[in-house]
């Protein structure tokens, strides 16, 4: 097969690709906001849970939890299919990540915004939506986008519970015509085809926000 | 089917000895990955081609998959006559992937060193070599102690990949005792929690040498 043949072979899995990193998305940028929330708002016990919980999450290894879910789960009557077990392995993975630059934004906000927020009387739930939240997420955009491109190449996990991802479309086409060169270049290629505009945006943003606050 | 307890207990042995692989790759895969970084940092501050290249290399390696990089040196080497064991690919994946992401991290210690250290160590007449060793070195290990410890925690947390091409570590071998047996609950379970306590214990590691090695 030709180079470009290859590639076409291959990019037939970018829809499942793409379709994982979408669903990862709609996991984990919830899971960060509101367990970057928490952890920043409870005390005590409580907050200590959360800290385990975020910590189980992040302090594990992607593909041992994927396998874990993928074949554990049947022997106890529950059955994922492998979307979805990708999905929330890898959306909880990365949105443990971002609740933890979402904690430190919010720390980072200075302690006169929130004096000068009670002296005008606001409401501690209103103090954070109004003064503290939407500070932090400008702070935590360029790292979104980074765990946008993190999540995309994370997917690639997929292709080994069986999803015919871009990966697993490689994996087939060496099967098929064995050109390890030409089709493991062409997968690099795809990867960083598709990460590349992300980063060059995330780095156009960082620069504008950094000019801005000078 | 549920939990066989017994089985559960059998697997332990070898999954131990599985984990033993797995550290010797994390390891060497750090020493590498450090050689690497170094090499990088350096390398991108040595000069228009040395920029170039280091960059672009580690814009492909930032930009694409781990799993990706892997397959690639463990295909495609071969066509090229060089036959590596699947552990040395393995541990050469490693070094190379984080090795560009410490790189990163070496440069943004390298200058963080206050400009006047370098010039005072060029006005004294050290050579390039012995003010990167001697004046720079010592001052940006401060700096990035505590980043690159978090990156070898990534890097033991990565090297279950290596079990994908056929190193009998932790992974590959609850794989293969799932494959004799037909039951992937135990020997997933075990693995996952030793891998667990590894990580847990890495992390109170990177702490200590965080607390220990600060920036002046």
């Amino acid at each position: 097969m030709s180079f470009v043949a290859l590639l076409g072979w291959m990019l037939e899995g970018l829809g499942v690709t793409l379709t994982v990193a979408l669903y990862s998305a709609v996991i984990a940028f919830p899971f960060a906001l509101v367990f970057g929330l928490l952890e920043f708002r409870l005390r005590g016990p409580a907050r200590w849970l959360v800290a385990l919980f975020i910590d189980f999450w992040r302090s594990s290894s992607v593909i041992i939890l994927l396998f874990f879910f993928f074949y554990v789960g049947p022997a106890f009557e529950v059955y994922l299919s492998a979307y979805t077990v990708g999905a929330l392995v890898i959306g909880c993975n990365i949105g443990a990540y971002g609740s933890q630059a979402l904690r430190s934004a919010l720390e980072s906000v200075g302690a006169g915004q929130v004096e000068a927020a009670q002296s005008l009387g606001l409401s501690r739930a209103k103090i954070l939506l109004l003064v503290e939240l939407p500070q932090a997420l400008r702070k935590v955009i360029p790292i979104a986008g980074n765990e946008i491109i993190e999540i995309i190449k994370t997917t690639a996990n997929v292709s080994l519970i069986g999803l015919a991802d871009v990966t697993f479309r490689a994996k087939e086409a060496m099967q098929v015509a064995y050109q390890p060169a030409a089709i493991y270049s062409g997968l690099l290629l795809i990867y960083i085809a598709v990460c590349l505009p992300l980063a060059l945006a995330i780095r156009h943003l960082s620069r504008r926000d950094a000019a801005r606050s000078r | 089917m549920g939990f066989d307890t017994a089985y559960f207990w059998s697997l332990w042995p070898a999954i131990l000895q599985g984990s033993l692989m797995t550290l010797l790759a994390a390891a060497l895969g750090s020493v590498g990955a450090v050689v690497t970084g170094l090499v990088l940092a350096l390398g991108r501050r040595s000069g228009r081609a040395g920029l170039v290249v280091g960059t672009v290399f580690t814009e492909a390696i930032r930009l694409s998959p781990f799993l990706v990089q892997l397959y690639f040196l463990y295909f495609v080497l071969p066509v090229y006559g060089v036959v590596l064991s699947a552990l040395t690919v393995g541990i050469l994946a490693l070094s190379l992937h984080f090795g560009a992401f410490l790189g990163e991290v070496f440069g943004a210690g390298i200058d963080a060193v206050p400009k006047g250290q370098i010039e005072a160590a060029k006005a004294l007449g050290l050579s390039r070599f012995h003010y990167n060793r001697l004046v720079v070195l010592p001052q940006m290990l401060r700096f990035v102690a505590a980043p690159t410890a978090n990156y070898m925690i990534s890097l033991l947390k990565t090297t279950p990949y290596l079990g994908v091409v056929g190193v009998p570590e932790m992974l590959g071998v609850a794989f293969d005792k799932a494959s004799d047996s037909f039951r992937y609950v135990e020997p997933l379970t075990a693995a996952g929690i030793l891998f667990l306590v590894y990580s847990i214990a890495i992390g109170g590691v990177a702490r200590v040498v965080e607390r220990k090695i600060r920036p002046l």
